[in-house]
């Protein structure tokens, strides 16, 4: 069976849940590490994004730090792995105030199994597409860098869609000029046309421009 | 075996609370009115006493006006007399006689007149005025005054005339005097007493001040008053007969509106506010003792039903952990079935684990189990007619504010009882709610709860019959169901709840269709000896 990239980390008192929780995700090919506590979790928890993208099972009640409490500490330390919340006791404020502070989802036992497992499935596929935008953001910025202030004029008035003729009379320099520093933009940005650097342009760091 | 139907009426007389708390209100209540029937004794014996005390005041100033009165009437006979005797002895010239008027009539004011006449009655002299000059004389006038002198004349001794009206004088009445020399009769003197004046002098201030004082003629006309301020006629007067000069005359006094003095009149309004304020408070204080005793009540019934509550959602969350377990565990082995990659040893710890969790399960009911049964009923000696009637007590309240007639048909001849009463009376109280409740719809002059007890064959049982909406057959079967409700607000605990006590006791808890569309709820319970 093909395994599922990413880890589900379960933390839950009840020794029997975690330890069923792990068989129905295996199940569906999936890594999960259980905890018998918060604290545990805390100890143990490295978010390291070579193993994929992480995502967090947390039930709300729990002998120590509850869930709630967890979930404060790691938003307070800056780690955004998305939770999922358990609870038997499930009651409206204290989900609302879970999914206000950015968790995924709150569920209540008792639950369908799989559909557990199919939002868990999503989480992790978004916080993947999360991480591998940061990462083109990251390169992206990087190329950007790259250009010289003209280079950074020139490709301002490309995405625009204008002619070199257009951008040379603007800038008040010959055609041949501009064509190189048009090559140069589009080496220097890792795109082989206008109408790319556009789309890249026009992405989720358009602000950037 | 059963006796007349009982009825009450939805206000009815008997008291709000059990006869069980009645003697914490006799003491008080008996207190307070023994106080106010004596302080009421109190007041009345005051005011009967103040009436004899007036009313004795009265006589004796009355009696004190007459004889002054008559005092002075003899008084001046005596002096008249007198001068009769010097006349007769040929004493007294008639220049003499008229300085002796002069000085008489200045004494005494009330006489406004003194004639002296010879023996054929004609006029010699006269004081004030001139001889055969009396004031306009009437008929009746020279009649009463022949009456008079004949009387004079024949007795020897001074006689009065009845009283007629003297223009200018009022009402007037004379006195005459024979004058005798040696048993010949010589003539007679007569003295004109104006009634007017005889009151403005004869009746003091103090007399005036206190009552109106008036001269009745034999008719009981007033002909003569002291003063003119009217007085109320239905004041206690006093009459009594002044002679001379007879003839039926009486002098009246009558009190003026007698002022009770304010100290006394404060009083009593302070006694009747206080008396007021005194029941008030009772009423009061005997209603917010109803009130809180009807919430401790509802306390002590949702305190269980809390509790049952608490116990159920902790029943729920223990039971959520195993069951979201197993079932954890057999999706898991269906995904892994489905996509073939089942391995044996796998599902065979799978399946001791889950087995592991069902058995947890198993004991979290087993110990909720053992919870509930460490309460059983309390089994002891009951009457099973007074758990009812205490039950009603509770929702007399109620029923009054639905108005809600309650028709008790209790058969007197029941057996001991060995039960729980509380738990019992428990039950008696829910199923009289749920009956007030299904009639606050139907009209008022169908609004009767009816409650039977009887005890058919080696049973005791309970009825409580309402007219009110039924139940619908769809309702049927569920009602007896926890946390099933046909009322908006309903927990759906209570008749649940009733039908646990009841088979505790062993009996059974139904409802049958009354034939007036109301139902009719029933319990049984097995007469046991203990």
């Amino acid at each position: 069976m093909r395994t599922l990239p990413g880890i589900v980390h379960i933390v839950d008192d009840d020794e029997a849940i975690c330890d069923a929780l792990s068989w129905l995700f295996s199940s569906r090919g999936l890594n999960a590490s259980t905890y018998l506590s918060a604290e545990t979790f805390l100890e143990r928890f490295q978010p390291d994004p070579q193993h994929g993208p992480h995502c967090l099972l947390l039930d709300v009640r729990m002998n120590g730090m509850s869930g709630l409490e967890l979930q404060e500490q790691l938003i307070s330390t800056g780690c955004s792995v998305p939770i999922l919340f358990l609870t038997g006791h499930g009651d409206v404020p204290m989900a609302v105030n879970a999914l206000k502070r950015g968790a995924i989802d709150f569920l209540q036992k008792p639950f369908n199994d799989n559909e557990l497992v199919d939002r868990v499935i999503d989480s992790l596929d978004k916080e993947a597409n999360r991480i591998a935008q940061l990462a083109t953001r990251a390169s992206f910025s990087l190329r950007l860098a790259l250009l010289t202030p003209r280079e950074r004029e020139v490709l301002n008035r490309m995405v625009l869609g204008k002619y070199n003729k257009v951008i040379a009379d603007e800038l008040g320099v010959c055609v041949r000029t501009v064509e190189v520093h048009r090559s140069r933009v589009l080496e220097k940005m890792g795109v082989k046309t206008a109408v790319e650097l556009a789309h890249l342009m026009a992405g989720p760091n358009s602000a950037l421009v | 075996m059963n006796l007349p139907a009982k009825e009450v009426e939805p206000l009815p007389a008997r008291s709000w609370f059990l006869p069980a708390r009645n003697w914490f209100w006799l003491v008080p209540t008996t207190g307070i009115f023994l106080v106010l029937v004596s302080l009421g004794a109190l007041l009345w014996s005051t005011y009967r006493h103040n009436l004899d005390e007036n009313r004795r005041t009265l006589i004796s100033d009355t009696l004190w006006a007459e004889q002054n009165w008559g005092f002075h009437l003899r008084g001046n006979e005596a002096v008249l007399v007198a001068m009769a005797q010097e006349i007769a002895q040929g004493q007294l010239t008639p220049n003499d006689w008229s300085l002796r008027a002069r000085n008489l009539l200045a004494n005494n004011p009330e006489l406004i007149q003194l004639i002296w006449e010879d023996s054929s009655g004609k006029e010699i002299l006269v004081f004030p005025g001139e001889a055969n000059m009396r004031n306009d004389p009437q008929d009746h006038d020279i009649e009463t005054s022949h009456d008079a002198l004949r009387i004079a004349r024949s007795m020897g001794r001074p006689a009065y005339t009845p009283p007629y009206e003297k223009a200018g004088e009022g009402w007037c009445f004379e006195v005459h005097i024979p004058i005798y020399n040696e048993a010949e009769f010589a003539g007679e003197l007569v003295g004109v007493y104006s009634l007017n004046s005889l009151m403005a002098h004869l009746v003091p201030w103090w007399h005036a001040q206190r009552y109106n004082l008036s001269i009745l003629d034999v008719s009981g006309k007033i002909i003569a008053s002291k003063s003119k301020i009217p007085v109320d006629t239905k004041n206690p007067s006093y009459e009594i007969p002044v002679d001379p000069p007879g003839y039926g005359l009486s002098v009246r006094a009558t009190p003026y509106n007698q002022k009770t003095s304010l100290l006394q009149n404060s009083l009593v309004a302070a006694i009747v506010l206080l008396s007021a304020a005194v029941i008030w408070s009772l009423l009061v204080l005997r209603r917010h003792a109803h009130e809180r005793f009807i919430a401790d009540q509802k306390l002590r019934f949702t305190s269980r039903l809390v509790m049952m509550g608490e116990m159920a959602s902790i029943l729920a969350h223990e039971l959520n952990q195993p069951l979201s377990a197993i079932t954890s565990y057999a999706t898991g082995s269906l995904n892994k079935l489905q996509a073939g990659n089942l391995q044996e040893g796998e599902l065979s710890k799978v399946l001791q684990t889950t087995a592991t969790q069902a058995q947890r399960a198993g004991k979290i009911i087993s110990r909720v189990h053992e919870f509930v049964r460490r309460r059983e009923p309390r089994r002891v000696p009951c009457n099973i007619n007074q758990v009812v009637e205490e039950a009603f007590a509770f929702v007399e309240w109620e029923a009054r504010t639905l108005k809600v007639r309650i028709i008790f048909e209790l058969d007197n001849n029941l057996p001991i009882l060995h039960a729980d009463s509380l738990m019992l009376e428990q039950v008696v109280l829910n199923l009289a709610r749920n009956g007030l409740e299904s009639m606050s719809e139907s009209p008022f002059a169908s609004r009767i709860l009816r409650v039977k007890t009887s005890s058919p064959g080696n049973k005791i049982t309970v009825s409580i019959i309402d007219s009110g909406c039924g139940i619908a057959p769809d309702d049927a079967e569920k009602i007896f169901a926890a946390f099933y409700s046909t009322k908006e607000n309903g927990m759906g605990m209570g008749l649940n709840i009733c039908r646990s006590i009841i088979e505790f006791h062993r009996g059974k808890l139904w409802f049958e269709r009354s034939h007036d569309g109301g139902s009719a709820f029933c319990f049984s319970i097995p007469i046991m000896t203990n």
